[in-house]
């Protein structure tokens, strides 16, 4: 399925994280940086094409460390086996801002690296705002159904590897259908792209955030700098 | 204030409009176009890149700053002498095959170029092929290999072994950088030098070119 709906809202605040600053700092300081921040939230809200795919897979049996879906595809690694285990349900998804943002970063940086920077930084923001938007989207729905979901995981996270974790959910949804492929490193295009799963169940362990998985999260700028959405409160400790 | 401090102060501030206004000023009070640079810009840009080392400013306000600076500088190149102008070694500098990560290759090529190099970007995704025509071609003195993602920087060493296999190895310094490479990493790999930091590139290049003179 497609959703392509989406209404992303970015501010200022969220481009400059996404940059690793400390929009507070900037502010007191009255940095000009604020102002290009204000300028690529004008620019780059023009060029965003977000799109979401997914797909929801019964989950037919958990052995042998792995996940096996309807369909005979499977799913496994440390963290799917952590995680996923008790799941009914699993939903894949791929979504993505679009490649324009990034042609014009690329335009952009050798003329004006300053703009060029923030240009990227609120496509790093607005991916982010699309992923958790999406995943309050696949909450709301499977609670509707009387069912709970995981933390999202994606790959990349500490127990999922990119070159592992890739392929078994490209294998799964089609995110051809949003334009999204992945490279021979297993890198998405376009860059601003999230891929992830969740499962659903009756007895699903739903604690945890994507902080937990991450290798980086004990030296990540973007957490220090309160960047993260999901649970901030965590992001400020 | 006098418009040196001025400009200074609008450089590290990052006031783009202000500091080619001081830049105007400076010189019609007869300031000397080669000092401005050498004496002025340069050491701003350096006080700039140490407050990013120390943490005190973010990303976004050293390329304010380095904005700031382009346009003081495109004030005072028509009354430069030629070898004010000259630039410092060749670099290249490229991301890795596989990966499409640019910005940290990009600030270390703002830095690198505000410090007088004079810099070829190859860009992102870049086949170690590609490296060694460039190298054999320029014949730069440092080539800067970038990587983001543990799963490209395994890339990093193939680049490495087909510019030994092309017989440049010698004639170059190569230094890596990006989230995942660490000093081990590229004492591994047999790389001449690393650095954590964008704003730490310049010190390294000076430090190796002084080295090998």
């Amino acid at each position: 399925m497609i959703w392509r709906d989406w209404n992303l809202q970015v501010d200022v605040d969220q481009v400059l994280r996404a940059q690793d600053a400390d929009p507070a700092a900037l502010r007191r300081r009255r940095s000009p940086a604020v102002d290009v921040a204000e300028e690529a939230v004008e620019r780059g809200a023009r060029l965003l094409e977000p799109a979401a795919a997914f797909v929801t897979a019964q989950v037919e049996a958990f052995r042998h460390g792995q996940l096996w879906l309807d369909g005979g595809a499977r799913l496994s690694g440390p963290l799917i086996t952590r995680r996923l285990f008790s799941s009914q349900y699993l939903v894949a998804a791929v979504c993505t801002i679009g490649p324009r943002l990034e042609a014009e970063v690329t335009a952009c940086v050798d003329s004006d690296a300053a703009l060029g920077v923030a240009l990227d930084g609120f496509g790093s923001a607005a991916i982010q705002v699309l992923g958790t938007a999406l995943q309050a989207k696949i909450r709301a729905d499977s609670e509707a159904q009387g069912l709970s979901a995981t933390a999202p995981l994606s790959p990349g996270y500490e127990g999922w590897s990119v070159l592992h974790g890739q392929p078994q959910l490209f294998g799964l949804v089609d995110a051809a259908a949003i334009d999204v492929r992945l490279n021979d490193g297993m890198m998405m295009v376009p860059h601003k792209s999230i891929s992830l799963v969740m499962g659903l169940g009756t007895d699903v362990v739903t604690d945890g955030d994507p902080c937990d998985f991450c290798a980086v999260a004990d030296r990540c700028r973007f957490r220090e700098t309160g960047g993260h959405q999901v649970r901030p409160e965590r992001c400020r400790a | 204030m006098g418009a040196i401090e001025d400009l200074h102060e609008a450089v590290v501030d990052g006031r783009a409009k202000v500091a080619a206004a001081k830049t105007h000023e400076a010189l019609e009070a007869g300031a000397d176009p080669d000092s401005l640079l050498n004496d002025v810009l340069m050491g701003v840009m350096a006080e700039v890149g140490a407050l990013f080392q120390a943490r005190e400013i973010f990303v976004p306000e050293m390329l304010v700053s380095a904005r700031a600076m382009d346009a003081s500088l495109a004030v005072l190149k028509p009354y430069l002498v030629q070898d004010a102008t000259a630039q410092k070694a060749k670099i290249v500098v490229g991301t890795v095959k596989g990966d499409l990560h640019d910005i940290g290759k990009n600030l270390v090529i703002m830095m690198l170029r505000g410090a007088g190099y004079d810099v070829t970007d190859l860009g992102v995704d870049v086949l170690p092929e590609r490296f060694v025509e460039v190298v054999r071609e320029l014949q730069p003195r440092v080539l800067a290999l970038s990587a983001l993602l543990t799963t490209t920087m395994v890339n990093i060493k193939p680049v490495i072994n087909a510019i030994t296999d092309a017989g440049l190895r010698e004639q170059i310094f190569i230094i890596v950088g990006g989230a995942p490479v660490t000093q081990a990493y590229a004492d591994e790999i047999g790389a001449d030098g690393y650095r954590a930091q964008a704003a730490r590139v310049v010190e390294l290049v000076d430090g190796l070119l002084a080295q090998a003179s």
